[in-house]
């Protein structure tokens, strides 16, 4: 299964480093001190029941949000007030849980726009994004005239065209059926098996448990726990706060 | 400081009918998520009606204040219905120039109906002045304006009550926060809008009737309050009723004041304007103080922006430069001038295509850029030792940093209140520079020099030919950069930002960087096309540089066609006031007011069913006529000159990483 890593030598040293990293809405703290790791050729999974904070977390990792307080370190550099446009560049990448697709553009331009405007993009990569995603056939239409499942295949590959040290992904396989969420876990766990650094953002616990290498339990805005699928799987904490008592 | 409290008091008047139209406004918006750009078009022709029917026909007072109300309030529920109802479902900048298209209609309808003459302030309200029981010697006040200002309080704590104690008001506010929960708890949104635009709108008439009593009518004057009233609705959050309707009236007051001090300011700084700009420096600061401060309604959103054109052949750019040639080659000398008319207007709306059209940012102040770079090219070109071209740039270079000013803001807000900004923006350079008679002569206007240029005079006058050819070659230049621009990633980054600004940020695009450099190139080109007016005209007058100016360019320019170069021109011909169809009617009334009238009813009719502008329409038109052609000549239908398929995206970017991994494909799992 794993696979040697590729030539690019910067995989080898990147590595996400979240300290105490922390978001307040108007006093009320929506993320509370999270320490969180990501390395190259990694597939983190970060779960927690609705409005735990998972997406705020990634909003303030990728520059959308401001942190209160914490600090965010990726490929050995301080990155925590970084612009979001900054860190693509630098390449940590992230997908939308909406998308956030260019509506009124094609396919092949969503992906193009990523692929010349990120500086480590390349046409190559955008290729290869397109071929992984299957998105060939379509890449002529505007993204509206996608169905769903293959807009969130889109978003992956525009995000994957800037190529990424490290991809955060916001729950992408939301809304798919359990094949095609498993196919997507497929495909994840291929890019980290190649060196890709991979913050999987998941609601969907069978996605999380089967694929992810280590798991970070997310709730009320605080780490509950954080270890291998085995022993999340069996910790009291995590199945009484997420899967609910009755589990 | 007598004096001061005196002009405080006396500010009351015009206090209420600002308050008055702030509510109206604050009503539209809460009860649609539309803020009326139209709202002082709409007070003009209420105030209109009510003086043919009271001064004019001598009717009774009642029957004109109803005829002046019904009036206002008709316009609205007709706008509602026929325009804003069946593109609810569209972004804002959709709605906003609907309302532009409505205003601008609205104000150029006065003339034809009502006649250039201007009423004298009506007196119909009791005038006798009250002793008010402090100041020595006593302060008194005018009854009317204590009506106005009465009026205006009674409505605010009325408004109050209707939207905190009804159904309707509760349902409205429901709707507001949630159009989706307030349909499925049973009201119709569409229904609750139609009244609050009715509602919103007979205040504005109320305003419009009441203030006829104490100022002179002119066709501008309520859509200049226009910026105060948002400045009001602003403070109050465009959800308070009671702080909008207090701001109004301090704002009334404050500027009642403030023109005392008008004069001596502009003695001391040399700056007049003081008074208009006092609302335009609280919009700013409260813009800046709270960041988004019209909540932005959620819409259930399914059109989209107009369609960019993929590529705007260039072929078209070299059909433009043969008939243009021909044109000046071919038409009688009379047809050069507003051949030279349509394309300068043209410049200007190719600006439009790129703030508006590809980077889909809101500017309300192109013509104030225009203004300057006329400005600028004047005082240039009388300096001695800049020949000419170098004015023209000059011209052009002068509007970029005032782009890139006004551009800051945009950094923050979008939307609706980038539209104000802007707006407000444009009216302060109106007042405190274009007005300043020791800078622009005013009412003599700046006169400029003829230009030659290697030998040949460009005199626009005796020379119109060359210098016509001139303008098209300029014109060629800036439409083909426009249009290259489209195509390149620069353009990619333009439309990224205008689809989704998260998505363009999250693409490694610098949202800054970016709309910095689309503000920049906007108003460089609006600069160029002011710099083209001034030499045009050779006699500038900067009261075409006005607030009215921009929302009517844009208007017009989203009628031609807002998203193409094809559309600039199509609007420099059509519309432009003194342009090639302008002058197929010669210069009577039909060019000089029903075209615009036109303009403003094809604008909203444009927004509604087409989009892409005039040009869309033509370019579906031409399509059909050459297919018939095709078929009546015999010939098989050549394939369709179809938009290229979006170019797979293997551009010659940079070398990627060397080796090019396979992985497994989302459909190829199961099986690899």
């Amino acid at each position: 299964m794993a696979r040697q890593a590729t030539a690019d030598p910067q995989q080898a040293t990147a590595q996400l480093v979240i300290t105490g990293l922390s978001v307040s809405f108007g006093g009320v703290k929506a993320v509370n001190g999270v320490d969180l790791n990501v390395g190259a050729g990694e597939l983190v999974g970060l779960i927690g029941p609705n409005g735990a904070g998972k997406s705020t977390f990634v909003d303030a990792v990728t520059g959308f949000v401001k942190p209160a307080g914490g600090h965010v370190s990726f490929a050995d550099r301080t990155t925590t007030r970084w612009a979001p446009s900054r860190l693509a560049h630098a390449g940590l990448v992230r997908t939308f849980q909406h998308l956030e697709l260019f509506d009124d553009l094609t396919v092949g331009e969503n992906i193009a726009i990523a692929a010349r405007s990120s500086q480590r993009g390349s046409s190559v990569a955008a290729e290869r994004a397109i071929k992984l995603c299957e998105l060939r056939d379509i890449a002529g239409l505007l993204v509206t005239q996608v169905p769903a499942g293959r807009r969130r295949l889109v978003a992956l590959a525009r995000a994957l065209a800037a190529s990424p040290l490290i991809l955060l992904a916001d729950e992408p396989a939301a809304g798919l059926d359990s094949h095609e969420s498993a196919d997507f876990g497929a495909v994840l766990r291929g890019l980290a098996d190649e060196g890709l650094g991979i913050l999987l953002i998941e609601h969907d616990m069978n996605l999380v448990l089967s694929t992810c290498d280590r798991i970070a339990v997310l709730v009320s805005g605080s780490k509950l726990t954080e270890g291998t699928p085995a022993e999340v799987r069996t910790n009291e904490a995590v199945i009484s706060a997420y899967l609910g008592r009755a589990a | 400081m007598h004096t001061d409290i005196y002009l405080a008091i006396a500010g009351l008047g015009s206090g209420g009918a600002i308050a008055l139209m702030t509510l109206g406004l604050v009503v539209i918006y809460r009860g649609s998520g539309v803020l009326n750009f139209a709202h002082g078009g709409i007070a003009t022709m209420a105030a209109y009606v009510f003086v043919r029917f009271y001064y004019n026909w001598g009717l009774p007072l009642a029957v004109g204040i109803v005829a002046g109300v019904a009036t206002a309030t008709i316009i609205g529920v007709l706008f509602q219905f026929l325009v804003v109802r069946p593109i609810a479902d569209a972004p804002v900048l959709t709605k906003i120039v609907a309302t532009l298209g409505l205003l601008v209609a609205l104000v150029n309808l006065v003339p034809p109906i009502f006649g250039n003459g201007l009423p004298p302030p009506l007196q119909f309200l009791p005038s006798q002045r009250l002793q008010l029981p402090f100041g020595s010697p006593p302060f008194d006040l005018g009854e009317d304006r204590l009506i106005i200002a009465l009026v205006a309080v009674v409505a605010a704590v009325a408004l109050w009550a209707l939207y905190r104690f009804t159904r309707f008001g509760v349902a409205t506010r429901a709707a507001t926060d949630n159009e989706r929960a307030a349909i499925l708890l049973g009201h119709s949104p569409q229904r609750l809008a139609l009244i609050n635009w009715a509602l919103g709108s007979a205040l504005a008439g109320c305003a419009g009737v009441l203030l006829a009593s104490l100022v002179q009518l002119t066709p501008g004057y309520y859509t200049e309050l226009l910026i105060p009233v948002i400045a009001a609705a602003l403070v109050g959050g465009f959800q308070s009723f009671g702080l909008a309707a207090a701001a109004a009236i301090i704002i009334g007051c404050a500027q009642a004041v403030l023109g005392l001090y008008q004069v001596s300011w502009q003695n001391v700084t040399g700056v007049p304007g003081w008074s208009e700009a006092l609302p335009f420096v609280i919009i700013a600061l409260v813009l800046a103080l709270r960041g988004r401060s019209i909540p932005e309604r959620a819409f259930m959103l399914n059109r989209p922006l107009p369609k960019v054109p993929t590529r705007q052949p260039m072929w078209s750019l070299a059909v433009m430069a043969v008939v243009g040639i021909a044109w000046y080659a071919l038409m009688p000398g009379s047809w050069d001038n507003p051949m030279t008319t349509s394309l300068i207007g043209a410049v200007v709306f190719l600006s439009f295509v790129v703030i508006v059209g590809y980077v889909g940012q809101i500017s309300l102040v192109q013509m104030g850029f225009a203004g300057v770079g006329a400005l600028a090219a004047a005082k240039v070109a009388a300096l001695s030792g800049f020949p000419f071209p170098v004015p023209l740039l000059v011209g052009a270079a002068a509007a970029v940093p005032l782009g890139l000013l006004i551009g800051l803001p945009a950094l923050r807000v979008r939307g609706i209140n980038l539209a104000v900004i802007t707006l407000g923006a444009a009216f302060t350079l109106e007042q405190m520079l274009f007005n300043d008679p020791s800078l622009t002569g005013l009412d003599t206007g700046l006169v400029v020099s003829a230009p030659t240029l290697f030998g040949i005079s460009l005199n626009s006058v005796t020379g119109a030919r060359a210098f016509g050819l001139f303008v098209l070659a300029v014109f060629l230049l800036a439409a083909l950069g426009v249009a290259l621009i489209r195509r390149s990633p620069l353009g990619m980054r333009f439309l990224a930002i205008r689809a989704n600004e998260r998505g363009a940020a999250a693409a490694g695009i610098s949202i800054v960087r970016t709309k910095l450099v689309a503000f920049a190139l906007a108003g460089a080109i609006a600069g160029l096309a002011g710099g083209l007016m001034a030499y045009q005209a050779l006699n500038v007058s900067f009261a075409e540089f006005t607030t009215l100016a921009s929302i009517t360019y844009l208007s017009l320019a989203y009628l031609g066609g807002i998203t193409s170069v094809g559309g600039a021109l199509t609007a420099g011909i059509l519309v432009v006031s003194g342009g090639v169809v302008s002058n197929l009617f010669g210069t009577g009334t039909f060019s000089t007011t029903w075209i615009p009238v036109l303009a403003g009813l094809g604008t909203m009719q444009i927004v509604v069913t087409q989009p892409e502008g005039l040009v869309g329409t033509n370019a579906a038109l031409l399509r059909g006529a050459l297919r018939a052609l095709r078929r009546r000549a015999g010939r098989a239908p050549a394939p369709e000159a179809r938009e290229p398929e979006a170019q797979a995206p293997v551009p010659n970017v940079r070398e990627a990483q060397a080796p090019v991994p396979e992985a497994k494909t989302i459909g190829g799992t199961r099986h690899g």
